[in-house]
């Protein structure tokens, strides 16, 4: 065997535990969805009857299905902007040098990436319950407060888990946008200066520009997290109170596991992928990111 | 080498010899300590076999269940909630046991069981609700606590004056934003009560719009004006805190009141029926069945464990440990542990007039439109006809694309 060969034979073995894994639990179950998104499939008996396109088909016409797309949406326009809004803010304060505590701030910022969304989850279900800290702020406030937990209005729900996300996830932005702003060289602040540039004209064209591939993988991730939310849902509202909560990930579950309907909730699955692709592409051309 | 084959052979031989049938058991209601008392008793009496026991648990046990059949490793005893029973039994998955129910003439809550005329499983543990009352706010609102409501004008009655005592007072608590509370608490059981269900006997046809339903949905919406709307936790605590009148909840709220509340006076009572002349006091029937998987390969020892896990003395173990459901033998009543907790016998007691929900296969999906035309009833006041039309039409739809 040549020493050439011989290498490469030890990268492979190297190699080869994850590709296992990859092959067993990763692309086999994607691959099987894909040809159980064209079958009516219960998942608790072997049959399998072949029908075609029917399931997504099927997906467009559900009303359950399109309420739980609007929300998703809704859900992801209404936290992204804040979401990424806040961790860059904070991210270029943290950036300041002359800042005391820098250490700790970002510490307290990460904190909440840390906790599992469960327990943050539970966390917050008592802070938005009837006798809750919000409504107890309220009171006080001299505001008249219906003794009503905030997850179960329709109107207040899905926003309050909103606000709860944002509050969990800002954090771990603003690491990332500061790791960014990091790389960035001193020496173009200072030639900057020289030419007699204004900080908001150094904000515009240095920071910002150069942060662009990191803003883009923020506002990249972000997006497919938010697509993909779940656990909140899950431990919070179960889609209610009348589907308020209700959002693509949730109802996929629930068609699946709860409805016994895998190939209805494959499709769905196969709907969210293509949508989150092309949100993701019109991203990349909207910020013109090589990456 | 002579030596080493026979010393081989006898180990060989003892394997056969001393091997016992191995039975995977899968359930929810047991904790640890409860299941390891039952499960040894149950092996002294039986020692040729061994319980492999599982502990399920309420937030991931059901996708444990429908991830194990998925993947043809079901256990060999399989605790399934009565509301799934049908489902499970229309797919296929779990044996008929319909043999059983001669032998076990002493169960009852067999309804729970049912699907399509035959019994996919024997009933175990029976749960229910039933209504508790504050006593201090009854006694304020000048209401005899000794003689709590007892039909719906009653009750309707009794809400409105305790709701007129103060701005974070509320007559009622009524559960919604949650799968399962908006018709499992009362609704339903008021149709049931109100001699009438929400499915024709065949499971066909929907009855959404039928005078039953009608009569009970203008009440519950009637009843919501008076109500704390909101999650059963939430519900919980503002009945502990002294903020709710009457509200309709399961037996496992006793002791969370007790231990969280301790000053809080109340006490618990049948739930209403539609008049003194009609009706019945119907509640939601909750229930644990056990049930026997097709692919078990242990199916006599199955059986075995189920005869013995039945046993009054064995539920009634189960009963004291988690005092929210009890035993599906009647002859547990004797049992003196119900002359202490007279509580928990309101709730033993009000299981004879439980109803299971029907037996269609498809009742989570019928369970999600049902929660929903109730919100839209009690929480923004929808037009009650209107409302019933609509998710009639939508609730026979998927009893049309799944004729029994």
């Amino acid at each position: 065997m040549t020493k050439k060969r011989k290498q490469g034979l030890i990268t492979f073995l190297f190699i080869l535990p994850w590709l296992i894994t990859f092959l067993i639990f990763e692309l086999y179950p994607i691959l099987f969805s894909f040809f159980t998104s064209f079958t009516e499939y219960s998942g608790l008996n072997p049959n399998m009857k072949f029908i075609g396109l029917d399931n997504y088909i099927r997906a467009f016409k559900d009303e359950t299905f399109l309420i739980a797309l609007k929300n998703t949406f809704f859900f992801v326009i209404g936290t992204i902007p804040f979401t990424i809004g806040i961790a860059l803010v904070l991210a270029i304060l943290l950036n300041n040098k002359k800042l005391k505590g820098r250490e700790f701030f970002k510490a307290g910022f990460f904190l909440p990436s840390v906790i599992s969304l469960v327990v943050i989850s539970m966390m917050w279900i008592y802070m938005y319950s009837s006798s809750g800290l919000f409504n107890t702020i309220l009171r006080s406030l001299g505001f008249k407060v219906e003794s009503i937990s905030w997850l179960a209005s329709t109107e207040t729900a899905l926003p309050a888990i909103m606000f709860m996300d944002v509050w969990a996830a800002f954090g771990y932005y603003v690491i990332l946008i500061y790791a960014g702003l990091q790389s960035i060289p001193d020496s173009l602040y200072e030639a900057a200066k020289i030419d007699g540039a204004t900080p908001t004209q150094m904000a515009f064209k240095i920071t910002l520009p150069m942060l662009k591939p990191t803003l883009f993988f923020v506002i990249a991730i972000n997006t497919i997290r938010s697509f993909q939310i779940f656990s909140e849902i899950y431990t919070m509202t179960g889609g209610g109170p009348r589907n308020s909560t209700q959002t693509i990930v949730h109802y996929l579950y629930e068609v699946s596991f709860r409805k016994f309907d895998m190939g209805y909730g494959s499709a769905i699955a196969y709907i969210l992928f293509v949508l989150v692709m092309i949100v993701t592409l019109i991203q990349k051309k909207a910020l013109r990111s090589d990456y | 080498m002579k030596k080493g084959f026979f010393i081989a052979l006898i180990l060989l031989m003892s394997v056969f010899v001393f091997s016992k049938t191995k039975l995977v058991f899968w359930e929810f209601m047991m904790k640890d300590d409860t299941a390891k008392v039952v499960i040894d008793e149950f092996e002294r009496e039986n020692p040729d076999i061994e319980v492999d026991y599982v502990q399920l648990s309420w937030a991931t046990g059901f996708d444990k269940i429908v991830t194990a059949f998925a993947a043809n490793s079901a256990p060999d005893i399989l605790e399934l909630g009565n509301t799934w029973v049908a489902n499970f039994a229309n797919e296929g998955v779990i044996d008929d046991l319909s043999f059983l129910k001669d032998d076990f003439s002493n169960i009852i809550g067999w309804k729970s069981a049912e699907f399509d005329g035959k019994y996919y499983g024997v009933p175990w543990l029976l749960g229910t609700r039933a209504m508790y009352y504050n006593v201090d706010l009854f006694i304020k609102a000048g209401l005899d606590p000794e003689n709590p409501p007892q039909t719906w004008d009653e009750l309707l009655n009794a809400v409105k004056k305790i709701d007129a005592l103060g701005e974070d007072i509320y007559g009622f608590g009524m559960g919604v934003g949650e799968p399962q509370t908006p018709w499992q608490e009362w609704f339903l059981p008021a149709v049931w009560g109100n001699e009438g269900n929400i499915l024709s006997e065949d499971l066909n046809t929907s009855l959404m719009t039928s005078q039953s339903v009608k009569e009970a949905a203008y009440m519950y919406q009637e009843l919501s004006k008076y109500s704390l709307k909101s999650k059963s936790a939430d519900l919980m605590m503002a009945f502990g805190e002294g903020k709710i009148g009457l509200w309709i909840a399961a037996g496992g709220n006793i002791n969370k009141l007790n231990s969280t509340y301790p000053d809080t006076n109340y006490f618990v009572t049948f739930l209403p029926k539609p008049s003194q002349n009609k009706g019945f006091h119907a509640s939601f029937a909750g229930g644990e069945i056990l049930t026997i998987p097709s692919s078990s390969k242990n199916k006599e020892a199955a059986k075995k464990f189920i005869e013995f896990l039945v046993r009054p003395e064995i539920t009634m173990k189960i009963t004291k440990r988690v005092p929210t459901i009890f035993p599906s033998n009647v002859l547990a009543e004797s049992d003196p542990w119900f002359d202490d907790h007279i509580l928990e016998s309101i709730f033993f007691e009000q299981n004879a007039t439980a109803v299971p929900v029907p037996p269609h296969p498809k009742w989570v999906d019928i369970q999600f439109e049902l929660s929903e035309a109730i919100e839209e009833i009690v929480m923004e006041y929808s037009d009650v006809d209107k409302t019933l039309e609509k998710y009639n039409k939508r609730i026979q739809t998927i009893l049309d694309k799944n004729k029994q």
